[in-house]
């Protein structure tokens, strides 16, 4: 390498100058790939909020089209009193106008359980009647809820009790399904009658303190 | 144009090649220039080198060109020629070094001026290129006659093994003698055998009658086939200035005095490598400033997009808003009405039926009946037989039959339990029997899951079940009432 010394000496100015040339070359292109990326990296992530947006947008818009679509219906049930934590008392006092109304022997007797959630549903016992009362719900959770009234009525016929149940749906605030019935002990009056009617009701939500 | 030092017995000559040819100059010339040498103490040597390799092998060749040519540092090893395996030419056992023995005539000549030296060779190792290049035979003398002086250069096997420049006529017979005195040299140095054999002989110009006096001394002249064999230069020197103007191998001048030359060249190369290295440089960039270029117009447009979809969902939301109610809970209440309340099947849908075909049978009547409606995954007909009810106490619910449509949660349970009139007989027993099992399974949406008539069929008759006691029979049926619309928690409007 001693015999080449002079030739780098001699040879110094275009070295400088390449490695300056070498060195100017890279920093411009990792100056350029760098702003390129960082380019781009803003690009996807515009992109992403874009696609983010423009779900949240697909959905808003699914949300507006549904409410177009059932409010009609929806103001219906909530005049029916399917919204809110039910008229459980109204219930009562309707079943004993109803069955006063229809002229039914004085054999009515009810009992309106407490209220669980629908996930809870299931079938009742053997006899019809309502299952043992559980651990007390708190009625300000959230989420639909059911209402059992079981009524039952001795010495009447089949038809008298359809009208009973015609009359009372009819003329009660609430929804209710009969969810079951039980026609036993025929007699020259009539049969035993023992129905559960299942209201259902869907609570409004807690508006927080500050929420409009 | 090139320039050329010729460094001759009689001082340093100065030449310029262009156009015409190669034109002589009064003074040293500034730009690069070629040096050739035509002194009597050009000489070669053969050095024998064991079996190493690398730097050791460099060391060992120096080692051994310094002691053979001291006081000159023009001296250079050549490259080796016939290798018979890999091993001979990775490390050659005998290596040709060629020296110039005048450093200081030569340094004299070279100190005038500042142009950059290319290189220097001999004379005699240019006539040896010369030689290999034209094709010659293996062992030959190349003879350049000269002003008094005949150079005579003798390759063996291709490698130049002999120079000297001797004084000489210029008649034929004087230089074919003193070539003759050449070969006498070399046979009693013993570097050819002593033999009839002819050797022959490369004349780069000579006198008249030149084959014949070559021939009486067993020597024959050789023809070449390059271009000044057919037409004879103004100057036998000229070949070889031409020659050295390639750089061929054997260039003596060390990389000090070639310093300037070198660095000029590496100074091209060191510009060559940056300035392509920047070209490429910009060419990436130019691609990454177009692609970031394009990607932030891209950007723009989809900030743009967004400032639209963003206003586009505050309206939307004004838009629910106004309604002042949550759009799930109107999905949920909907939902809920419709799934648990509008879809159930009514009492009135099985109390209808089952009284229009009890009342075919006069005398007959409803025991019970027991209306459930099933929730979950509930199925029908699973509970146990009721005690003392032998005609169903051996049947086991069928699984649910094709009938068996629609969403489990609005199936109902249907018990009827009939009580026949006191007396019926076995053959109006089955009648009644299958009159009503037909009848049920032909009600919309009924799927009898266990019927008395098909375990009579089956069953054991007796007096007992005739007559003085009311026969009681029950029947288990589902009741489906199908699904008509989709719910909103779809999100898809009825």
């Amino acid at each position: 390498m001693n015999s080449w010394n002079p030739v780098l000496a001699h040879a110094r100015r275009p070295l400088i100058l390449s490695g300056t040339l070498v060195a100017l070359s890279l920093a411009v292109f990792f100056a350029s790939s760098y702003w390129h990326e960082h380019v781009q990296a803003g690009l996807t992530q515009a992109q992403a909020e874009l696609a983010t947006r423009q779900a949240a947008l697909t959905g808003k818009q699914n949300d507006l089209r549904d409410t177009q679509a059932h409010i009609d219906e929806f103001h219906a049930l909530e005049q029916r009193g399917l919204l809110g934590r039910g008229d459980r008392e109204g219930w009562v006092e309707q079943l004993l106008a109803s069955h006063q109304r229809t002229g039914l022997p004085p054999t009515l007797t009810y009992a309106l359980q407490a209220s669980k959630p629908v996930s809870q549903q299931s079938g009742p016992t053997t006899d019809g009647t309502a299952q043992a009362p559980t651990t007390p719900e708190d009625p300000a959770a959230a989420g639909p809820r059911f209402h059992d009234l079981d009524l039952t009525l001795s010495d009447i016929h089949e038809e008298e009790l359809l009208v009973l149940l015609q009359d009372y749906a009819a003329h009660v605030k609430g929804r209710f399904r009969v969810h079951a019935c039980s026609l036993a002990d025929p007699t020259p009056q009539g049969l035993s009658a023992q129905c559960r009617l299942r209201f259902f009701t869907v609570p409004l939500p807690v508006k927080t303190p500050g929420t409009t | 144009m090139k320039h050329l030092i010729y460094i001759g017995p009689a001082g340093a000559e100065y030449w310029r090649q262009d156009r015409g040819g190669w034109q002589r100059l009064a003074q040293a010339p500034q730009g690069p220039v070629w040096a050739v040498t035509d002194l009597a103490e050009e000489s070669f040597s053969e050095i024998q080198i064991p079996r190493i390799f690398g730097r050791d092998r460099a060391n060992f060749l120096e080692r051994q060109m310094a002691a053979r040519f001291p006081d000159t540092r023009y001296r250079t090893v050549l490259p080796a020629r016939g290798a018979n395996s890999l091993m001979e030419r990775l490390a050659p056992p005998r290596q040709m070094v060629v020296a110039v023995d005048a450093a200081d005539r030569i340094d004299a000549a070279l100190g005038v001026g500042d142009a950059p030296l290319v290189g220097l060779w001999s004379s005699s190792m240019l006539l040896a290129t010369l030689a290999g290049r034209a094709r010659m035979p293996a062992d030959l003398f190349v003879v350049l006659p000269g002003d008094g002086v005949l150079r005579i250069v003798f390759l063996k096997n291709h490698q130049p093994v002999l120079a000297r420049l001797a004084p000489s006529g210029t008649q034929a017979t004087e230089q074919a003698a003193e070539i003759a005195r050449t070969l006498r040299h070399l046979e009693n140095t013993r570097v050819v055998e002593r033999s009839e054999r002819r050797y022959p002989v490369l004349m780069l110009g000579h006198a008249p009658d030149m084959d014949a006096a070559l021939a009486a001394h067993r020597l024959d002249a050789v023809a070449s086939r390059a271009p000044w064999a057919k037409r004879a230069p103004a100057d036998w020197r000229f070949p070889l200035f031409d020659l050295a103007l390639t750089s061929p191998p054997g260039q003596l001048a060390p990389a000090r005095l070639r310093a300037s030359y070198l660095a000029q060249r590496f100074g091209r190369f060191a510009y060559g490598t940056g300035a392509l290295c920047l070209g490429a440089a910009v060419w990436a960039t130019s691609g990454h400033t177009l692609s970031a270029m394009q990607a932030r117009q891209a950007q723009a447009q989809t900030r743009q997009q967004l400032q639209q979809v963003g206003d586009e969902l505050a309206r939307t939301e004004q838009a629910i808003a106004r309604y002042g109610v949550a759009p799930d809970l109107v999905r949920q209440t909907v939902a809920l009405d419709r799934q648990e309340v509008a879809q159930a099947p009514g009492l009135n849908d099985a109390l209808g039926p089952m009284a229009t075909l009890v009342g075919r049978n006069p005398g007959h009547r409803v025991a019970r009946l027991d209306w459930r409606v099933l929730t979950g995954a509930e199925a029908a007909c699973v509970k146990t037989p009721a005690q003392g009810d032998p005609q169903t106490a051996d049947s086991v619910p069928p699984a649910p039959t094709a009938n068996d449509t629609g969403n489990p949660a609005h199936k109902v349970e249907l018990q009827l339990e009939i009580q026949l009139a006191e007396g019926t007989g076995p053959r109006e027993r089955a009648r009644v029997l299958s009159e009503l099992s037909l009848g049920l399974s032909r009600a919309p949406g009924v799927s009898v899951l266990r019927d008395p008539a098909k375990v009579l069929a089956h069953a054991a008759l007796s007096s007992a079940q005739q007559t003085g006691t009311a026969q009681n029979f029950t029947w288990c049926m589902s009741l489906a009432k199908p699904v008509t619309t989709a719910t909103p928690a779809s999100g898809v409007a009825p």
